[in-house]
């Protein structure tokens, strides 16, 4: 809920001047307090691993997340689906190089998702979920 | 942490052991399989996790590898879901890992947890019996089939919660009790039997000389002749399955899936009869990993074909080899397979094209070079093959009428007894409407085929056949002796009807059946004028 009163003082904030960056980078802070608020601890934003960068990064429990952000004004296809196969490879990629080095190493990784959908009207209220285990390795067979 | 499970993939007739082998470590979060999993086995991992989570066990967040060893061989199949959940648990901790080394697991898993009956258990339980390991978990479907091999302990599971209490020793299951094999009762007869067939007398004689001999038969008729009614009731004259036949039978339908849920040995001859438009793998066997075809299925049994000249020729011509060496070799890239195929061949073919022939009542309307090249589809090499060829005429009406039942008169007693159900309701219907008697009953016929059969057991002891049919060019030289006036018979038969060196020698076999059945040690001249009658039919085909 808090994390959905701030995604809505952001919109109003806003107003009139969202771009595609603005609202990324706004769907970005609103993800970090859900993520707070469901129990995430040691969060970075936007670290660049070689080749690319993660939108989020926490731990949960003894875990390493992988966070995506996926940031909308009322979507129609569901953040699930809209993280494509290319981009599902790349933050795949990008965990293994993570997985090297410290604090990650010799931790599980998994991958979330966390969806924030501002509504189209300024008066709708903001959407924010957030998904686990979004998404997995899949097998190397072909 | 890394556990193994062991489990068997079904290759042709034979199982081979596999090593499951589950490893989790801390990575990214994973699920990989690896050893060369075919379709069916690499859309386990969704079944195997659902199945996890719906029996409320923990399915681990964590980098997971199975890998099937050896991971050279080609699997597939969902039996392997059962071993993968197993080898899942266990290397999370949740199972102890000390009794899978001395188990076998195999089965299928429902999303809710449900352990489903698989195919081609009975040679996974040989396999395991084999290796010495102490006992094979299978689906509850399947236990029955997996209980006839005495020596290990079947362990028959419904459910994936159920496997896991066991193991964790809060459950109790009880081995299958092992099914005997050794009491043998008649095979089912399919509710059909030679004493519901009118007339026909010529072809009854016929079959029953085929099923003694083990002779392949093709019959020439007019539609509605009673071809297929004779063809059906085939098997209920063949002597009864010894316990290592019905073992190879029932191993061959295990394997293709075909075993129903009731289990236990085959007892009764199969009879198959694909239609004409059936594709050559699934006539011979096939696949990417080869399942058996038709003629496998009909090993020790009867193969019928029903219009047989419909057949694609390709598809008849592709049986020589399976009818001469009793085995079919099925080559792949990768592998080489040998399905067994001892089956009686039964063709059935209408005269001519449009059907009538030769019919007294009604007029054939095809023309000379329509009806050869009709039986052109029939090569010579594959009529080599087939011992007897006969008419079969339609019956006249008053003989049909004969004996029928006349409304007003009281049904006649004694209902025949169906024994179990068979794969033709039909047929078995038929049966219960207790339909009065024409002919003499299968069981006896039986009787004197078992005994004909008896007599060429012992004569070829040794020799590597069992049967007359099987007699090779030297060996008939050797056991189909004739007489002065047999021989003269047969030359001027020979003679008379421009029958070839092939059917010269084919009728001396067929001579020799028919003196066996009588219990004759020398070939008579009255069996040798029988058996030339068996090739009189020849000349529709070769006018």
């Amino acid at each position: 809920m808090i994390a959905e009163l701030a995604a809505w003082a952001g919109k109003v904030l806003l107003l009139g001047r969202a771009d595609h960056q603005r609202v990324g980078r706004l769907g970005e802070a609103v993800a970090l307090v859900k993520l707070y608020s469901a129990g995430y601890r040691g969060l970075r934003r936007n670290l660049r691993v070689g080749g690319g960068e993660i939108d989020l990064i926490a731990f949960r429990g003894a875990t390493v997340c992988v966070v995506e952000v996926k940031s909308s004004y009322r979507a129609i296809v569901p953040a699930l689906v809209r993280v494509g196969e290319k981009k599902r490879k790349q933050l795949i990629r990008l965990a293994r190089r993570l997985a090297r080095r410290p604090p990650f190493a010799g931790r599980t990784l998994r991958f979330d998702l966390v969806e924030v959908d501002f509504g189209k009207g300024p008066l709708d209220l903001p959407r924010v979920r957030l998904i686990e285990n979004a998404f997995r390795e899949e097998s190397r067979a072909t | 942490m890394l556990a193994s499970v062991n489990s068997a993939t079904v290759i042709g007739l034979d199982a081979f052991h596999v090593r499951v082998e589950v490893d989790i470590t801390t990575q990214t979060v994973a699920f990989h399989l690896v050893g060369l999993p075919g379709k069916a086995l690499r859309e386990s991992q969704e079944r195997v996790e659902s199945a996890i989570r719906n029996s409320d066990l923990e399915f681990p967040q964590a980098h997971i590898v199975v890998n099937l060893a050896p991971a050279d061989l080609m699997k597939d199949g969902p039996g392997f879901d059962l071993p993968i959940a197993v080898g899942v648990l266990a290397a999370n901790f949740q199972l102890p890992q000390e009794r899978l080394s001395e188990l076998m697991l195999v089965g299928e898993l429902g999303l809710d947890g449900q352990v489903r009956s698989v195919a081609g258990v009975l040679p996974v339980v040989m396999k395991a019996r084999e290796m010495g390991l102490k006992g094979v978990v299978v689906p509850k479907g399947n236990a029955r089939e997996a209980a006839m091999i005495p020596g290990i302990e079947v362990f028959g599971v419904s459910h994936l919660a159920e496997v896991v209490q066991w193991l964790r020793g809060n459950l109790k299951l009880c081995p299958e009790p092992v099914t005997e094999l050794g009491e043998f009762e008649l095979p089912a007869s399919n509710g059909v039997d030679f004493a519901e067939v009118r007339g026909q007398e010529h072809a009854k004689r016929a079959l029953e000389i085929a099923a003694a001999g083990h002779h392949n038969l093709l019959m020439i008729g007019p539609p509605g002749s009673g071809k297929t009614m004779l063809a059906r009731r085939l098997p209920t004259i063949l002597p009864p399955l010894t316990v290592e036949e019905a073992l190879e039978v029932t191993r061959i339908y295990s394997v293709s899936g075909l075993l129903s849920h009731k289990g236990g040995l085959i007892r009764s001859r199969p009879f198959r009869a694909p239609h004409h438009t059936v594709s050559l793998p699934g006539l011979v066997g096939g696949g990417t990993i080869p399942k058996p075809g038709e003629v496998s299925l009909a090993h020790h049994g009867v193969l019928f074909l029903d219009e047989m000249l419909e057949f694609p020729r390709s598809a008849l011509e592709i049986m020589r080899q399976p009818l001469e060496d009793g085995v079919v070799t099925i080559s792949r890239a990768n592998m080489t397979l040998t399905f067994p195929c001892r089956f009686l061949l039964v063709g059935a073919t209408n005269p001519c094209p449009c059907g009538f022939l030769g019919d007294p009542m009604k007029e054939c309307r095809c023309g000379e070079s329509q009806i050869r090249r009709y039986w052109k589809r029939l090569s010579g090499p594959l009529m080599d093959r087939i011992d007897i060829v006969i008419e079969v005429a339609r019956l006249e009406v008053e003989k049909l009428a004969r004996g029928e039942r006349v409304r007003g008169e009281s049904p006649s007693p004694a209902p025949q007894e169906v024994s179990s159900p068979s794969e033709e309701p039909a047929a078995v219907a038929l049966a219960e409407e207790e339909l009065p008697q024409f002919g003499e009953p299968s069981a006896s016929i039986r009787e004197r085929v078992s005994r004909a059969r008896q007599i060429q057991l012992e004569r070829y002891r040794g020799l590597g056949i069992s049967c007359n049919a099987h007699l090779s060019g030297r060996l008939v030289d050797r056991f189909c002796l004739l007489d002065e006036a047999g021989l003269n018979l047969l030359t001027r038969a020979v003679d008379r009807l421009g029958l070839s060196a092939r059917a010269y020698q084919r009728i001396k076999k067929v001579a020799r059946t028919i003196a066996d059945l009588e219990g004759s040690e020398h070939i008579r001249v009255s069996h040798v004028a029988e058996a030339i009658q068996y090739r009189a039919a020849e000349r529709v085909m070769s006018r």
